[in-house]
């Protein structure tokens, strides 16, 4: 909700403000007063100020550590240099598997790379398009036509066939299909299903622990983490928007600029970054081309207090000041 | 008397916020409404320990923000499968999630300075001035080549960034660690 991020945004403006050097009697006294107003308010003020006091624990540190940046990035430096070598080491281990898996599977495998959108016919007659950054491996056999959805997100449409049925397979998770139109994301440990005709079944495991868990018809939207899946039903129109990538469009209703600048970096390398919530927090709403970065972020700063600042592959968005009053 | 209310709810209560996030995290499919849930918890056990101090503030929490992801559940029309049986588990849950040791001088030490060493350069920089070198912010303003009015907005976004990079799960060794790591390093390095 936005009281939060406002009380909190809030209560660390106080706290910067409390360290001025002309902090009066008078300021206090509004500060009480912001803090008894609500009890977000209280609860914002009273974690914020926690985590701030424990800073001064950070004394103990002084002499030993000196003035901040140049000793301290030096360590951190280091400390990277020691877990990129670990790192290393672990991939090794992880390219040799995925190595030694790859040379155990029969049928193709298709990748798209960031911003790109590819559409694949498979030899069922069903087409699968792949969203940016995706991979899949696909197997039809006799008795089964099987997508690994490794990374990514991918629209499917199936064909019928009931002999053969279509099963997607996202991390944990299988999505069963006959004759239907799904697509399915599986992105950072979130998996995302969304049916706009027909129906799909989940399920989880395989084999022995293979277990059932629900189906979906069509203008289900399901989300699961790792233990739980939540399920909601939305028109098939509001579903086309969330699918609108297939054309090689974003559209967004009224969604918290965070959401759109999330969506907007899945389909780039160059990175749009907001670290001021109270940007994070601004509605925007339209359609926009996934690849052209810079329109998107010029239209948001021409409409917004919102100043955009490049810094190699990152664009910044800060709030301007009548903004962060 | 809300000011003894508010030691108990520092002492009592945020302690147990890594473990209360990691068990949100857990049970709850969208990222985006953990940090709400936590939010609402704290603010329903603030509301009735001015009326009543619980006895047991840890399990009070962990079952506030189950109720609330129940209630949250049904208002946005979802149809919880997985959910309502893990939830069910939370005794199970509470147990394994946090960890009774009191933590050391040292080990706070130690997540404190984790959590500054990852504030963006400029926020680390003024915070130090300020908190452990104790510089006016005049001065800190003269050092640094800014105005006092940057100070300010430099230490509002460092308290702003701190609260969340203390308590986050990532920030202790867990499983989930790496990526994020990955990410904040790789511009340490550039």
């Amino acid at each position: 909700m936005e009281s939060r991020e406002l009380a909190e945004s809030a209560a660390a403006a106080w706290i910067a403000r409390r360290e001025c050097d002309d902090w009066s009697g008078d300021d206090q006294i509004q500060l009480d007063a912001w803090i008894n107003a609500s009890t977000d308010n209280r609860v914002a003020w009273l974690r914020v100020s926690a985590a701030w006091q424990q800073t001064g624990r950070l004394r103990s540190l002084r002499g030993t550590a000196g003035m901040p940046s140049p000793t301290w990035s030096g360590k951190a430096l280091h400390r990277t240099h020691v877990r990129a070598r670990a790192m290393a080491g672990c991939l090794v281990l992880a390219v040799a598997a995925v190595a030694a898996w790859y040379l155990l599977r029969v049928g193709p495998s298709y990748h798209t790379e960031i911003g790109a959108l590819q559409a694949v016919s498979l030899t069922d007659g069903s087409k699968v398009t792949l969203d940016t950054n995706t991979r899949i491996h696909v197997d039809v056999t006799q008795t089964e036509r099987r997508v690994d959805l490794e990374q990514g997100e991918a629209y499917f449409e199936v064909a019928k066939d009931l002999a053969r049925p279509f099963v997607v397979i996202a991390g944990d998770k299988r999505i069963v299909a006959v004759g239907t139109q799904f697509s399915v994301r599986n992105e950072r440990g979130e998996l995302r299903v969304i049916v706009t005709e027909g129906s799909v079944q989940v399920e989880r495991g395989a084999g022995e622990t293979k277990r059932h868990m629900m189906r979906l018809q069509a203008g289900s939207i399901a989300r699961a983490g790792p233990d739980a899946v939540l399920v909601e039903e939305q028109p098939v129109s509001e579903l086309e928007q969330l699918l609108s990538w297939r054309t090689g469009r974003l559209s967004f209703d009224d969604s918290r600029l965070a959401d759109a600048v999330a969506e907007f970096n899945r389909y780039n390398i160059r990175r749009i970054v907001i670290v001021d919530p109270a940007v994070a927090a601004i509605r925007v709403g339209g359609t926009f081309r996934a690849t052209n970065i810079d329109a998107f972020v010029r239209l948001i700063a021409s409409d917004f207090p919102i100043t955009a600042t490049r810094q190699g592959q990152e664009i910044v968005l800060t709030g301007k000041p009548a903004l962060e009053k | 008397m809300p000011g003894t209310v508010d030691d108990w709810f520092v002492r009592e209560v945020l302690p147990h916020e890594g473990a209360l996030l990691r068990y949100i995290t857990r049970v709850w499919p969208n990222p985006a409404d953990i940090q709400d849930i936590r939010h609402d918890a704290y603010v329903r056990i603030l509301e009735s320990a001015a009326r009543l101090r619980p006895i047991a503030p840890k399990s009070l929490l962990f079952t506030t923000a189950r109720n609330l992801m129940i209630d949250r559940a049904r208002r946005n029309r979802i149809v919880p499968i997985d959910l309502l049986e893990n939830l069910d588990s939370l005794n199970v849950l509470v147990d394994e999630v946090t960890p009774e040791r009191r933590v050391s001088i040292r080990q706070q030490l130690a997540m404190v300075s984790a959590a500054v060493n990852r504030l963006p350069d400029k926020c680390r920089e003024v915070l130090w001035l300020r908190r452990v070198d104790d510089l006016p912010q005049k001065e800190i303003a003269a050092r640094l080549g800014i105005s006092e009015g940057t100070v300010e907005k430099h230490m509002a976004r460092a308290a702003r960034l701190l609260v969340d990079l203390i308590s986050e799960p990532d920030s202790q060794d867990s499983p989930a660690q790496g990526a994020r790591h990955t990410l904040d390093e790789e511009r340490h390095g550039k």
